[in-house]
Order: C-alpha cells, then structure tokens, then sequence
C-alpha cells in the first residue's frame, strides 16, 4: 500500500515536468514567437528584438523553462500573452462552471454506470446486449456530435432547455441546473457507456465465480450476494475505469463547454489556442494534469480501502 | 472441476454468418464501408464527386436534391464533396496516429514482455505517465503553436495512445513466453524469437485489432473534434468537423445541414469499432439468456425420462431423486448431462457418488440444491425433507442445505473476514439470535476443531491455510444447522494429510449430530473410508449402487467392476478412480443403447439395441446392464 502510494507521487512530479515543458519544446521547434503573438506583423525590427529580450526569449529553453518553473511554485504561471492578465487568475475565474460541469457529469456516470453495468451482469440476454451497444454508440457519436443533435432536438425544434450558456448555481438554482443539462448528457453520454461495460465485466466475473456458487449454495440471499460480495469484489477494476474516465472527460470539457457557451477550463483553452496564447493553453493542461494526478490519487487510496491484500500486506 | 466445466458452457451460442475471412457478416459490411470511402476519397478527383471549394451563393443551403446530393452550405458548396474530400484529411491524421501507436506500443510491448527487469518497470512506468496525460489539453498545445497543423497533433495523439497498445502486447508476449514450448526454445538457445514471433502474431492478432479499432476510433474524434473548434485545417478546406460546424452554425433556420456531417461522422466510427468488434467475436462466444445468478431453467414435466422412475428405498428417506434429467440447450433437443436419475439419501447416511469426470456426479449433487446450469431443461423431482425442492414451490424460502466444494480457498469471498462471512450466514437462518452472531460463528469454528476461533475471525482467506480454509466452509455450511451436507470433491484439492484431517472432521460431524453427507468423488479411498452407499455414475446415468462392501467384493456392473479390477488395492490409501482403456462419452455423443458398450469388455449386438434399464438386483441394489444375471461370475 505504502508502495503504491510513493510510486504514484514518483509518478506525479515528472508527469507534471513533462506536460509543462512540453509548451517549451514545442515553442523552441516552432518559427513563430510569443513576440511575434503579442506585436502582431506590423512592428518594427527593433521593437520586435527589445519584447524578445524582455520576455528573455533569448534565453536557453531549459533556462526559460526554469524561470517558469520556480514561478510556478510561487503560484506564478505567467501571464496572458493577448491581455496580461496572470495565468492563475484567469484559470481561478474560470474554475467554477467547469467543477460544475465535471462534478455533476461524474455523477450522472457513476449512478448509470453501476445501475446499468449491474443489472446487465444479473440479467444478462438483452440487458446485457444493450450495455454492449450503448458502449459503442458512445464512442460512436462522439460528445459535440451528440450536443449537436440534442441543441438541434431540445433547443431549436422542442425549446424545452437553453441552446447554451452558463448560469450560476448562486444566481438561479433553477437555470444553473437547465443549463447542465445538455453538457452532461454530452459529456456522460460515452462515459456512461465505458463504465456500464467495465462494470458488467467485473460483475460477470464476480459471479461466475467459485465463491459466488457456495454463496448461492448456502443460501445467502441474491441482495447480499450482487450488493455486498460481487460490489466488492469487482470495486478495483471499476475504479481503475473511473480514473480513466475522468482524464478522457476532462479532455470532453473542451469541446462541450465551446459547443454549449460555458465560460470554462475547456473552452479557455479552446480560445487561448486560437490565439496561440500559450502561456494560458499551458496553465489549463497543468491544471488538468494536476487535477488527474490527484484522481488517481485519491482512487489509490480507495484502492488501498478497500483490498484486504494490499492493507494486510502493510501490516 | 470436473463437471464444472459443463456447468459454464454457454447454454446458446449464437450462430453468426462467417465468411472467408472468418468474420461475422458484419465485420465484413463495416469493411466494405470503409473501404469505399477510402477509394472515394482517394479517387475523389476522378470520379466526380464535385469541387469542395466553388461557391455559388446563388445556390447556398440548398436541401438535399438533384443539384446536391446532401444539400449545399452556406456558400453554396457541395456537401457531398466536401465530406468526400474531408475523409482525405480524416483518414491520413487516422493512419498517423494508429502508426506512431502501432510502432512504440507494439515494440515497447514486445521489449517489455520478452526482457522483463528493469527494462519492464521502467516502460510501465512511462506507459502509465502517458495514461494520465489529459490528451486534449496537450494537442491544443501543439496546435497553439502549430497553427492549424493537425498532422502535429495526431501524431502526438499516437504517442499517447501508443501506451493502451503497450499494454495488451506486453500481457500477451507475458503470458505467451511463459509457455512450455516458448521455455523449451528458450532452454535450446534456438529460434526463440522465431517461435515468439509465431505464436504472438496468432495470439495478438484479435487484441491487436482491437485495439487498434479503438486508437483509429479516437483518433477520429479527436481530429473531428478539434476542427469542429477551428483549431484544425484553415478554411476553407474541407473537413468533417469544419462541415459540422457549418451546420451547427444555422442551426435555428436549416436544422436539416448537421444531419449528412452527424451521419457520416457517426457510420465512420461504427464501422471503424464493428470492425475491431468483429475480430473479437471470432475468438470469444456469447451466452444466451440468463445470468450466473438468474441461470434460465425450464422445468419440464417428462421430457427426459425413458423409463418409469425406480423406487429406491422404502425407508422415508431424506432426500429422493426421481426420474431426474438436466440437459443444456435451448428450443432443440436438449443436450443431456444426466438422464433419468434416482437415488435416496437416509438420515444420517453418508452416500458416494463416483465416477470419472463428466460422468455427471456433480450435476446430480447440485441439483439438490438446485442449482442448475444456465440453461438447463429440468425433468424429474427431488425431495427433501418431506418437502419437494426441485421443482421449487414458489414463494417458498428454499430448506437449507449445506454445501462444500472442491477448492476451498477459492470458495470463500476474498474480500470479507472469515467473521464477516460466517456471520452473515448466520443471520440468514437465526435472524432471533441478533447480537450473537458472533457467539455463535465462535462455537462454529470450535465445533470444526479450529483453535484460536476469535483469532481465526479476523483474518482474510488469502491469510489462512486450505485445510483451515475447508474447515471455515464447512462452519458456513453448518451454520444453518442442515440435515444434510453437499460435498462436492471436499479433498481433491488439499495435501493427503489434511485430507484426513478433513475426512475425519467429516465423519465425526456425521456421528455428532446425525449429519448425511452426500459425497462426490473420484477417489476409492475416500470411498472405503466414508462412505455406506455407493452410486457409480456413468456418462450420465446411474450404472449401479449398492453398499460399499458390495462394491467392493462384489461388483456387478462391468464398468465398476473394470474400475475394481484395474484397482486391486483400492482401500489401501487415497487413490484416485483408476484408469480404463477408452473414454467416456460426452453429452450429445452417446450411443444408443448402453453407454458403456465402447469399453464393455461383455459388450454384444443386443446392448446397443435400446436404452439401458436400471434393474433391482438383490436387496437395495441396482445395477444397469442388461447381461446382469449372465454374468454371475465370481470374482
Ligand atoms: S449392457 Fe452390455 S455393454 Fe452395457 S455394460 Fe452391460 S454388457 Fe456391457
């Protein structure tokens, strides 16, 4: 247990070096320059060479990526190359509508993941088809495809829910909640799918198994058997998929928070891009890496809970 | 195990079309789909599919028609076209990826699978780092400083999905060169790679599919997603996410122009993941109704007798098997695992059921419990205690029975404490005795001569022993207080002397407390030290019971007698079931006439004539042969 959890912190911090230098490399490949960004193509010679110097873009990667670095631990991650606003700020502003959308999103997937992955293990025949097929739709019609049919369907032909936009849950509870809708039926619709076949494996499993059999044999009751032994048994494969369907939904929020006008990570990102604004494009991968890197955290801890090998080995 | 296997065949495979490549119809549809689009795409300047590019406002969002096919955008330009030349962009970003995850995944996988070590641990390493890399976040870095260059970004996407890739190879060439004709290569010193390679290739050849449908699939979204942001090829080229985006774009006055981009985005994947789906199907197959914990059972009234039921004892037994046939299958004829059972347990009464494996002893013992196979065609009936279990009265709670099984450590719940286990089952059949469950679960343990009981509770299967571990199954299996216990091979798979640990815990809870125990094995030892009847089974039928010393020195059926001649020394220690000339007839491959008849040394025309009666012979016994009274010859 202790092994796994040094190994994952050992794992965390070249990740993190990784994704955030990866801005750096990619700059140092690329012709164009942050100069060249903030100046526009109208700017003299020298005016261009004085902001390179002051942005020390003359310096070395490495030494370029070390400045950032210890800035970093500052809580500094620059500032904006299109209006200067730090980094940070403009991540924290933008924090809000995305933990909405995640949290809720990641609910909706759990409930339906495990309702639906549990009654097509325990049933079986067409149940256990459909979970299959849902699984395969979902990654079939892929998150913006699906918002655009559900806006063209809920939004444009029925007007039953706002085409887009974002409202906060301390403004209106009720449109916070009518402009949810349709981003985290998008982003849980694939996720929803993935786990609900995780965990119809796992469950399967479960059940095929020997002690399942003397369970039954010895009378215990179905409930017991599906809600407490198969539930435990089948925990850890299905909160590896959780991990992984986090950092694919994290990736989801870009393009659903662009499609649906949510002033978000995601769609920060998207418009810092298209702006090769790269100091903000950086700050939101850090962000999410960071966010991913606790995830699996915290779900090594669940782990750890809840295998009796791995904690009775500690002792 | 034996009969075990039987109970976990499917009961249904679903027939699919193959053809010549050995996919499914549809595998072979989603191939053909995909490779036309790609000739399309190719060819696209030849076969006049129309210029993406040339505006004609005059005829902007134009419905689909005979001037286009699929409609005109808002600058007039061909839809249709601009899907078909869209593909271009779609299928080469595809192919990029797939090839940088194909080579370093495959390769590292391969590396890591074979060398082991630190090489291993460290290529884990990175493989798990790339897993938890939010994708998304990276591409926009690549594209926020390569502008519109989704080439760069696929490419990087290849990378990151080349760690999944990573994965199932070094699992495969794990378990592959683990393999006795890998290891004797090995030891050699020749053509190892050679051999690895051959029969990785046929081993990775699904999974590799597999996986590959999923990283071309996501691949896909990926590209399509990120022009649908813009952040891809600059307009006006075409693209599927920039004609999606068009569509999305006019969405409140011509809803109809997302519905060719949606289609043809969605098609694409299906096909893409129907492919890799297919290459799965071809090694796996599917179970047909039903679920290991809602098994489908029909009971049938008469389908699987071919004789009248046999009165076995005249004593009010405790439990009584008539007439009893399972077989698997679905609307056809049922294929019969066992045919026309009956037999009797007495009070207190330790009974053997022997046979080779597949003889279907097991099938029977469960029965009792009823517990059938997915997919089983029940016939016939048992009774317990006066009560008829199979089949169950409805909304009757089912009596309780105890049961132990063949492998002890595997029969209990990984995951909970002893304690924990026992407990419970001890609340199911004492819900008065709230509180004192843990009392109780004490004096279990103790009655199955376990010492240190409140040490014992605490600890997790994985921590004790086997024979512990068959002790504690028995403990849950008593606790119930049943009238009778199932045990299903208890010692087949424990050390000879916690074999008699076990044996000898057994009987003396038999003496204890007037326990019947109903005994599947395969060894005579077992037999001779336990047992007071004795059911030989054979291919699924009863072939003939007696007392156990009857068996022994007189046995009249030729297969137990082919058993006991070919084992002089049977009660001399723990043996298992001595080997015969021949096989046992799987279900579906029986002969007509007698089972046995292959082997049958006495075997002539008449025994393949007709079925086999079971026939009394003497005092409470039977025997199923019909030379039985030629055959008097003494042993
Ligand atoms: S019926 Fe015939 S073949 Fe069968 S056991 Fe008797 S003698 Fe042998």
């Amino acid at each position: 247990m202790k092994r796994l959890i040094l190994y994952r912190l050992a794992m965390a911090l070249p990740l993190l070096i990784l994704v955030s230098m990866l801005t750096f490399v990619l700059v140092s490949l690329s012709p164009g320059d942050a100069a060249r960004t903030i100046l526009g193509s109208n700017a003299t010679p020298e005016q261009y060479a004085a902001l390179r110097e002051a942005l020390g873009l003359n310096d070395p990667v490495l030494v370029r990526y070390w400045h950032w670095l210890v800035g970093a631990f500052e809580g500094d991650l620059g500032r904006s190359l299109i209006n200067g606003q730090p980094v940070l700020t403009a991540v924290t502003q933008r924090l809000g509508p995305t933990v909405s959308l995640v949290s809720l999103t990641m609910v909706v997937t759990v409930v339906f993941g495990l309702i639906l992955g549990i009654a097509g293990a325990v049933f079986g025949g067409r149940l256990g088809r459909i979970v299959d097929l849902l699984s395969l739709f979902g990654m079939a019609v892929p998150n913006f495809v699906l918002g655009v049919c559900l806006t063209a369907i809920f939004a444009v032909m029925f007007r039953l829910l706002p085409p887009g936009g974002y409202v906060a849950p301390d403004v209106s509870l009720l449109g916070w909640a009518r402009s949810m809708i349709l981003p985290v039926v998008c982003l849980s619709f694939f996720a929803v799918g993935i786990l609900a076949q995780q965990v119809k494996a796992s469950f399967s499993d479960a059940l095929q198994s020997e002690y399942t059999f003397n369970l039954i044999a010895n009378g215990f009751s179905r409930r017991s058997i599906i809600f407490k032994h198969a539930l435990k048994n089948s925990a850890l494969p299905i909160l590896a998929s959780v991990g992984v369907i986090f950092s694919a939904m994290l990736s989801g929020t870009v393009l659903v928070e662009s499609l649906f006008y949510i002033p978000g990570l995601g769609s920060l990102a998207v418009m810092a891009t298209a702006g090769s604004d790269l100091p903000i494009v950086q700050g939101v991968a850090v962000i999410f890496t960071l966010a991913v890197v606790i995830a699996n955290f915290l779900l090594d801890l669940a782990y750890g809970a809840l295998n009796p090998k791995l904690r009775t080995a500690e002792a | 195990m034996s009969d075990m296997v039987l109970t976990h065949k499917p009961a249904r495979t679903k027939s699919t079309v193959r053809t010549g490549l050995g996919l499914p119809i549809r595998g072979v549809i989603a191939l053909g789909y995909l490779g036309l689009l790609a000739l399309g795409a190719v060819f696209a300047d030849f076969i006049g599919v129309g210029d993406p590019l040339r505006q004609n406002l005059l005829g902007a969002k134009m419905p689909p028609g005979e001037h286009f096919w699929l409609g005109s955008d808002q600058l007039g330009r061909d839809i249709f076209a601009r899907l078909i030349y869209g593909a271009r962009e779609v299928m080469l970003g595809a192919s990029e990826a797939l090839l940088i995850a194909f080579g370093l995944g495959v390769t590292a996988g391969l590396a890591a699978g074979y060398v082991r070590g630190r090489l291993d641990s460290i290529l884990s390493a990175i493989a798990d780092m790339l897993q938890s890399v939010p994708a998304i976040a990276v591409l926009l870095a690549v594209l926020a400083v390569f502008e519109g260059n989704i080439h760069a970004a696929m490419i990087l996407f290849g990378v990151l999905a080349s760690a999944a890739m990573f994965r199932v190879v070094r699992a495969a060439t794990m378990s592959i060169s683990e393999e006795r004709y890998v290891l004797a290569a090995r030891l050699a010193g020749v053509g190892t790679w050679t051999i690895l390679w051959r029969h990785l290739a046929r081993r990775l050849r699904s999974v590799l599919m597999v996986q590959s449908a999923i990283v071309v699939a996501l691949a896909i979204v990926n590209q399509v997603g990120l022009s649908f942001l813009g952040l891809g090829s600059k307009p006006p080229a075409p693209t599927w996410g920039s004609v999606l985006m068009d569509g999305a774009a006019v969405l409140f006055t011509d809803t109809w122009m997302i519905i060719p981009p949606v289609v043809m985005i969605s098609i694409t994947i299906l096909a893409v993941m129907v492919v890799g789906d297919a290459f799965q199907d071809a090694a796996t197959t599917r179970i047909g109704r039903g679920s290991p914990i809602r098994p489908s059972v029909r009971y049938m009234p008469g389908a699987g007798a071919r004789f009248g039921t046999v009165a076995i004892s005249n004593q009010q037994p405790l439990v009584e098997v008539s007439g009893l046939s399972i077989g698997i299958g679905g609307r056809g004829t049922p294929l019969w695992l066992i045919q026309d059972v009956s037999f009797s347990v007495r009070h207190g009464e330790i009974v053997g059921l022997v046979g080779e494996s597949g003889a279907g002893k097991s099938v029977a013992a469960r029965a009792i419990l009823n517990m059938f196979p997915n997919g089983s065609v029940v016939e016939g009936t048992i009774r317990y205690a006066g009560r008829e279990v199979v089949p169950p009265a409805r909304g009757v709670p089912s009596p309780r029975i105890g049961y132990i099984s063949q492998q002890p450590m595997a029969a209990l719940d990984p995951a909970f404490t002893i304690g924990n286990q026992l407990c419970e089952a001890i609340a199911l059949h004492d819900g008065a005795r709230r509180g004192k469950e843990r009392e109780k679960a004490m004096e279990l343990l103790d009655l199955v001569q376990i010492r240190e009981p409140s040490k014992v509770l605490e600890l997790y299967p994985h921590q004790i022993s086997g024979g512990m571990a068959q002790r504690v199954a028995i403990a849950i299996a008593l606790s119930g207080n049943p009238q009778l216990l199932v045990a299903d091979e208890p010692t087949t798979a424990l050390d000879v002397t916690v074999q008699l640990e076990i044996l000898n815990l057994l009987k003396a809870l038999q003496q204890q407390k007037g326990l019947a125990i109903l005994l599947v094995t395969h060894d005579w030892g077992v037999v001779a030290r336990m047992c007071e009847r004795v059911i030989t089974f054979y291919a699924g039928e009863i072939v003939e019971s007696a007392g156990v010393s009857d068996i022994f020195f007189d046995p009249r059926h030729p297969y137990t007698r082919a058993l006991r001649a070919a084992d002089p020394h049977g009660q001399r220690g723990v043996e298992r079931l001595p080997v015969i000339a021949g096989q046992v007839p799987p279900p579906g491959k029986r002969p007509s006439g007698c089972n046995f008849q292959a082997r049958c040394q006495f075997g002539i025309a008449r025994c393949a004539l007709k079925p086999i009666e079971l026939e009394t012979y003497g005092d409470d016994r039977h025997v199923r042969c019909i030379r039985l009274n030629e055959l008097k010859v003494p042993r």
